[in-house]
């Protein structure tokens, strides 16, 4: 049996059409590097300027840049869904986090590498359910470089770690500048009201 | 002559396609607002490919039949259309991949 048209795929194709401007490749490097900073130069003033930047990069640049492109689209019930998923993964890991740093280590004291690789498995698991809901593929690669540094940042103490966090946030900010170079020429800016070049020719 | 007159009982399920939503543009549209609860213009014109004449045209159609909203507001000071299918316009649809279905479905192996 043939469908003539597959509704799922369209409205992944318009999700993705929205979403994949760059701008979360660019808030997820511009996290690693104010991880990197922050591990580097020892001040926690890094990571917090470097975050309200990242923040400040999203929400503007959807703003100015996304929206005068792409126009403006409410996602039906099904999408809002997986989007409280993501709200919901994202709120848990927050709590657990929060559970967690609040046991001391006296009673637990595991070793290094076994609180290394409990971090490595629960930073790649939020990330891994965050890129699901959101049908973000790159957001796997980076939770992997992310879960990595972060498991390097426990078991080690030397540069490797802030090395590490400092290559993959450049490498996320520079793919995404990339597709947001390619976004913008994919959907050039267009007055209102004046017809695009192209698409289908048909007499209605 | 129309398809119904043309034939028997073969041709009934062709003859039961919608015209206004088997125009391939018009079921693009239908189509992409099917999946989401609102959307603009802009946005539509971007995810079919059609010119701004174009989709205006189709729009005005599918309007008169009852089968999209157009919604027209303001964000801030500048007006802004919203469109966003009825539930006329989703029955419809859903009729039209229904009927589909059912024209391929019987077509004959060779």
């Amino acid at each position: 049996m043939t469908t003539p048209i597959d509704l799922k795929k369209i409205e992944r194709k318009a999700w993705m059409s929205y979403f994949h401007d760059g701008f979360w490749d660019i808030f997820i490097g511009l996290l690693m590097l104010g991880m990197g900073f922050n591990i580097l130069f020892d001040e926690t003033v890094w990571y917090i300027v470097i975050l309200w930047l990242a923040v400040l990069v999203l929400i503007v640049g959807r703003r100015l840049i996304t929206i005068p492109r792409v126009g403006r689209v409410k996602f039906g019930p099904a999408r809002k869904v997986k989007q409280r998923k993501v709200m919901a993964v994202g709120a848990i890991s927050l709590l657990v986090g929060l559970v967690l740093s609040f046991i001391p280590l006296s009673v637990v004291d595991p070793p290094q590498t076994v609180v290394a690789a409990i971090a490595w498995f629960w930073i790649m698991l939020i990330f891994g359910l965050v890129a699901y809901f959101m049908d973000f593929k790159r957001l796997y690669a980076y939770g992997l470089l992310f879960a990595i540094a972060m498991a390097l940042v426990i078991a080690l103490d030397d540069l490797i770690p802030t090395i590490v966090f400092l290559i993959s946030g450049g490498v996320a900010l520079l793919i995404g500048l990339v597709v947001l170079i390619r976004f913008i020429r994919k959907y050039p800016r267009t007055a209102e009201g004046l017809p695009l070049e192209g698409g289908i020719d048909d007499n209605p | 002559m129309t398809t119904r007159e043309a034939g028997g009982e073969g041709v009934k399920p062709i003859g039961n396609i919608d015209r206004l939503i088997h125009e391939p543009a018009r079921l693009m549209i239908l189509a992409h607002l099917y999946v989401v609860e609102s959307a603009d213009f802009l946005f539509l014109m971007r995810q079919t490919g059609l010119t701004w004449g174009n989709l205006s045209s189709h729009m005005s159609k599918l309007e008169a039949a009852g089968y999209v909203n157009i919604e027209k507001g303001f964000k801030g000071k500048k007006p802004h259309t919203m469109l966003r299918i009825t539930d006329e316009g989703r029955a419809a649809l859903r009729e039209y991949q229904q009927s589909m279905r059912q024209v391929l479905d019987e077509l004959p192996d060779r």
